[in-house]
C-alpha cells in the first residue's frame, strides 16, 4: 500500500499533476485518514473542474475533519450537479441532521411541495432533454397521423397530452433556470455567527445567532458583508468571511 | 541614722539608674484628625531626664493656639528591678486653620543637653472630627478611587484603638453594585493587634476585614460603612489608695462598656470602558491565560472524552462565563462542571478556574476542537485583549461492531448499529470544465429529430407526387414511339404481340393503372376523347387480335395487322394530343 502511494506521488511529480492523478492522490490521502491533505487536493481540483464525485469526496473529507459547514457546502454543490445521486443525497441528509439550527419553513400546499420536489430532483439539462423527447413524440405522432397509421380520435388525444406535457416541461425549465440564475445561496462555515441588524460589528445590534452548516439565501452583498434571509424569513447581516457561497 | 542610710541607698540607686539609662525625648498628640473647633493634647515626654525639660514652644504658635499648659508630670516605674523615670510637659492646643498642619520639631533643653522632638502632622477638617472616637476608630481604606467595571478594588478595614477591648460582633459592609470576594484575614472577632504609631500617636491596630470588590455597574458607587460592637474596658473609678487598689484586683473587677464603632463610607467612581467592548466580551477584567486539553485524544465512537479548559490569572475570576465553545456537531456535549481554586496568599484575586466538558463523539473522524478564546479588559493597557488556547486534535475511531449472526429463521429488520456517511468514489470521473457546462449534442439532436419529423414528411410527399407525375407524363409522351417500335418487330404471335403493344400504349397514354384491358374497357376509356370512327376501328382491331390469338381464322389478316395497328395508333395519338 505504501509503495503504491509513493508511486502515485512520483508519477504525479514526473508527469505533472493531471486531474486524474490529483484525484487519485487525494483519494489515497483520504484512505490514510489524512483528511486535511485530501481536502486540500480536492479543493485544488474543484478550482479547475467539477463533478459530483469530486464534491462527494470533498464533503466526506470535510466531514471527517469536523467541518460541517464546508461538508454541507460540498454536498450541496454535488447535489446541484446531480440531484438524484443517492450517495450525495444520503450524506447531505446525514450531515444536515447534525446542523444545530432547526429552521422550519412555512408549510406549503401539497401541490406546491410536489412541484418543488420535482424541481429539486431535476437539472436544467434533464428538463431540456425531456422537452426534446416530448417534441420527438409530438413529431412522431404527426407522422403517424399524416400517414393515417393511427385513428383520428386516438391521435387527437395523444396530441393534446403531448402538447400539454411540452408546455409544462417548458415552464418548469424556465422556472428552474430563473431559480438557478437569480437565487444566491450560501452555507455558514463559521462555528456560530451573530447575525446583525446592520452591516456594522457592534455588540448591541445582534438580532439572532446561527450555526455552522445552515443554508442561507443571500439577498444583498456589500464589501465584507452579506445580507441573508433564512427559510423562516429571519433576515440580517453577516460577515462575508463566514459564509461560503454556493 | 537609719533614715540617712536609707536615703543614701535610694539616691545612689536612682543616680546609678540615671547613669546607665539614656535620655529619650518624644512628642505625641492624643489625636491626629480633628475638626477645626476641637482641641488636641500635645505632650513631650523626656524619659530618664534628670531635670525638668525646658521647651521652646514658639514654632507651633503660627498654626496653633495654646489653650492651657504646660502641665508638668513626673512618673517613676520599677519594672523587674529596673527603674524608669519620665518627666512630661502637656499642652492643650487649638488649631488656627484647616488642612494638614504640622507640629515641627521642637528644641527641648534638659540640663545642658538639647534634644529635638519628632515632627507630627495633624489633619484638621472643617466638619466634625473623630475627636470623641480618637481612642477607637475603624479605618476604611480602598486601594483606588476610580475603577472600571469588573476591576478589583481592595478595601481594608482596620480597627485602631488605644483601649483594651474585645469585639462582640461585626456587621460587614453590604454594598450595592459590587461583587464581593473575601480575602484572607484572621478570625475577625479575635483580632491580632500590633502596635503602631501614627504620626506620633500610639495605637494598637488590627485588620478586621479585607475584601476584593468588583464593581458591576457604572457610576459613583458607595461602599457602606462597617459597624463593630466592642466591649471597651473602662478605667477603674475606685479611688486610689484603697484596699483593692492593686493590679491583681483591677484584673478581677474590670468594668467594660458596650460601644458601637462605625467606619466611614467610601465612594468609588466606576468609569465606562474606554473603548466599546467586542461582541465576545463576557465581562472578564484582569490578566488571564487559557489552556485546553483532552484526557485522551484517541477514542472510539460513543466513548467519552473529557475536555479541560483551565483559566488562570488575576482578575474577576469566577464572575464571568467563557464565551460559547463550539464543538464539532457530531459530538454530544454535556454541561460543564467547574471549580475555582483561589490563591490565598495574594490580595489581588488570583487563582485557577477549571472547566470540564464531557464529549461523546457520535461518528468517526479526525476532528480538531476549536481553540477556546477569552476576550478580557486589561486594566494596565486599558484595552481589550484576547487570549486563546491551542487547537486540540482528536481521533475518533469507528466503534466495535459485532458480527451480526442471526440464529433465527424468521425474517426481521436489519439492526442499525450506527450511522455514517457513505464512502468516497475512486473512479476517475469525466471532468466538466468549471462553470462552462454545455448541453450535449445528443440533447440538441432530439430537437433536430423532432423538427425533422415535422418538416420532412411534407417534403417527401410532395417530392414523391412530383416525381410520379413527371414519370407518367414522360411515359405518356413516349408511348406512341415505343409502340411503333415494338410493332416493327416480327414476333412469333403477331396477334398477341399487337394486342400487348396496343394495350401498353393505351395504358401509358391514358395513365391507366389496370393491366386487365379488353376491347370493351378501351372503348369506354376512349369514349369522348377521340372520334367514334377511330374508336370503332380500335375496337375492331382489338377484337381481331383477340380472335387471332384465340380463334381459328386469325391468319387472314396476320400480314396487315401490325401495319393497321401502327396507323391506328398514330391517328389516336394525334386525336389525344
Amino acid at each position: 500500500m505504501r509503495y503504491s502511494f509513493i508511486l502515485v506521488i512520483l508519477s504525479s511529480l514526473l508527469f505533472g499533476q493531471s486531474l486524474d492523478s490529483l484525484f487519485h492522490l487525494a483519494n489515497r490521502y483520504y484512505d490514510m485518514e489524512e483528511y486535511y491533505q485530501a481536502a486540500n487536493y480536492y479543493e485544488k481540483l474543484s478550482g479547475e473542474v467539477e463533478h459530483e464525485d469530486l464534491y462527494l469526496n470533498l464533503g466526506n473529507a470535510y466531514f471527517r475533519m469536523g467541518e460541517i459547514g464546508h461538508a454541507v457546502w460540498a454536498y450541496e454543490k454535488g447535489h446541484a450537479l446531480s440531484p438524484r445521486d443517492g450517495d450525495i443525497n444520503y450524506n447531505l441528509s446525514y450531515v444536515r441532521s447534525q446542523v444545530r439550527d432547526r429552521i422550519q419553513g412555512p408549510d406549503d400546499l401539497f401541490f406546491l411541495s410536489f412541484y418543488r420536489a420535482i424541481l429539486e430532483k431535476l437539472t436544467i439539462l434533464d428538463l431540456i432533454t425531456l422537452g426534446g423527447l416530448l417534441f420527438i413524440g409530438l413529431g412522431g405522432l404527426y407522422v403517424l397521423r399524416l400517414n393515417g397509421a393511427i385513428s383520428e380520435k386516438l391521435g387527437g388525444i395523444l396530441n393534446s397530452i403531448l402538447l400539454v406535457s411540452v408546455v409544462a416541461a417548458g415552464w418548469i425549465m424556465l422556472d428552474k433556470y430563473w431559480d438557478v440564475s437569480d437565487k444566491h445561496e450560501g452555507i455558514i462555515i463559521a462555528s456560530a455567527i451573530d447575525v446583525r441588524s446592520s452591516p456594522i460589528a457592534r455588540g448591541e445590534n445582534v438580532v439572532f445567532r446561527i450555526h455552522e452548516g445552515t443554508k442561507v439565501e443571500i439577498t444583498t452583498a456589500q464589501p465584507g458583508w452579506l445580507e441573508i434571509i433564512l427559510l423562516d424569513g429571519k433576515k440580517g447581516w453577516v460577515s462575508a468571511e463566514e459564509v461560503r457561497t454556493l | 541614722m537609719i533614715r540617712r542610710i536609707l536615703y543614701w541607698i535610694f539616691s545612689s540607686t536612682l543616680q546609678a539608674g540615671f547613669i546607665f539609662s539614656q535620655i529619650q525625648v518624644t512628642a505625641s498628640i492624643d489625636v491626629n484628625h480633628i475638626s477645626k473647633n476641637e482641641t488636641l493634647g500635645f505632650k513631650i515626654v523626656a524619659v530618664n531626664a534628670d531635670g525638668t525639660p525646658n521647651v521652646d514652644i514658639s514654632p507651633i504658635l503660627n498654626e496653633f493656639k495654646i489653650i492651657s499648659g504646660p502641665a508638668q508630670q513626673t512618673n517613676i516605674q520599677w519594672v523587674n528591678g529596673a527603674m524608669t523615670s519620665s518627666r512630661s510637659l502637656s499642652w492643650t492646643l487649638l488649631a488656627k486653620k484647616e488642612g494638614k498642619l504640622n507640629i515641627p520639631s521642637l528644641n527641648v533643653t534638659i540640663g545642658k543637653q538639647i534634644f529635638r522632638t519628632n515632627p507630627i502632622g495633624i489633619l484638621v477638617e472643617k466638619g466634625a472630627g473623630r475627636a470623641q472616637m480618637a481612642n477607637l476608630f475603624i479605618e476604611a481604606k480602598s486601594d483606588k478611587e476610580q475603577a472600571y467595571p469588573g476591576e478589583q478594588v481592595t478595601i481594608t478595614y482596620r480597627l485602631f484603638t488605644r483601649l483594651n477591648l474585645s469585639i462582640e460582633d461585626i456587621e460587614y459592609p453590604k454594598s450595592v453594585g459590587f461583587w464581593n470576594e473575601d480575602l484572607r484575614v484572621g478570625v475577625a472577632q479575635t483580632p491580632r493587634f500590633r502596635d503602631i504609631q501614627i504620626q506620633g500617636v500610639e495605637y494598637k491596630v488590627a485588620t478586621l476585614y479585607k475584601a476584593a470588590m468588583f464593581p458591576t455597574q457604572i457610576g459613583k458607587l458607595t461602599v457602606n460603612p462597617m459597624t463593630v460592637i466592642c466591649n471597651v474596658e473602662k478605667p477603674s473609678r475606685r479611688r486610689p489608695g484603697g484596699v483593692f487598689d492593686d493590679p491583681f484586683f483591677n484584673s478581677m473587677f474590670r468594668e467594660t462598656q458596650r460601644q458601637f464603632v462605625q467606619s466611614d463610607s467610601l465612594d468609588i467612581e466606576v468609569m465606562p470602558y474606554p473603548k466599546t467592548p467586542p461582541a465576545d466580551f463576557t465581562g472578564a477584567v484582569g490578566n488571564f491565560g487559557i489552556e485546553s486539553w483532552v484526557d485522551t485524544s484517541n477514542v472510539k465512537v460513543n466513548e467519552a472524552i473529557t475536555f479541560h479548559v483551565l483559566l488562570k490569572g488575576t482578575g474577576n475570576l469566577n464572575q464571568f462565563n467563557l464565551s460559547e465553545i463550539l464543538f464539532p456537531q457530531n459530538m454530544e456535549v454535556f454541561p460543564p462542571t467547574s471549580y475555582f481554586q483561589k490563591d490565598e496568599f495574594r490580595d489581588d484575586l488570583t487563582g485557577e478556574q477549571n472547566f470540564e466538558y464531557i464529549l461523546i463523539p457520535r461518528s468517526a473522524g479526525n476532528f480538531r476542537l476549536n481553540p477556546v478564546t477569552l476576550t478580557y479588559f486589561d486594566t494596565g493597557s486599558e484595552s481589550f485583549l484576547t487570549t486563546q488556547s491551542k487547537h486540540v486534535q482528536v481521533i475518533i475511531n469507528p466503534g466495535d461492531r459485532d458480527v451480526i449472526a442471526s440464529t433465527k429463521f424468521n425474517r426481521e429488520d436489519v439492526d442499525l448499529i450506527g450511522e455514517d456517511i457513505r464512502y468516497i468514489r475512486t473512479q476517475n470521473p469525466k471532468w466538466l470544465p468549471k462553470g462552462k457546462q454545455s448541453i450535449p449534442v445528443w440533447v440538441w439532436s432530439t430537437y433536430f429529430i423532432a423538427a425533422a419529423l415535422f418538416i420532412f414528411p411534407g417534403i417527401f410527399g410532395k417530392m414523391k407526387d412530383s416525381r410520379i407525375s413527371t414519370a407518367d407524363f414522360r411515359k405518356s409522351r413516349g408511348a406512341l414511339k415505343l409502340a411503333l417500335k415494338d410493332l416493327s418487330n416480327n414476333p412469333d404471335d403477331p396477334f398477341a404481340h399487337t394486342a400487348v403493344v396496343m394495350y401498353r400504349y393505351f395504358q401509358s397514354k391514358l395513365f391507366l393503372s389496370s393491366d386487365n384491358l379488353d376491347p370493351l374497357f378501351i372503348e369506354i376509356e376512349l369514349s369522348g376523347k377521340i372520334s367514334p370512327d377511330i374508336i370503332a376501328e380500335t375496337v375492331s382491331i382489338a377484337k381481331i387480335c383477340d380472335a387471332g390469338r384465340f380463334g381459328p381464322d386469325a391468319d387472314k389478316s396476320e400480314d396487315t395487322l401490325q401495319k393497321q395497328a401502327g396507323e391506328l395508333l398514330k391517328k389516336i395519338d394525334r386525336e389525344l394530343v
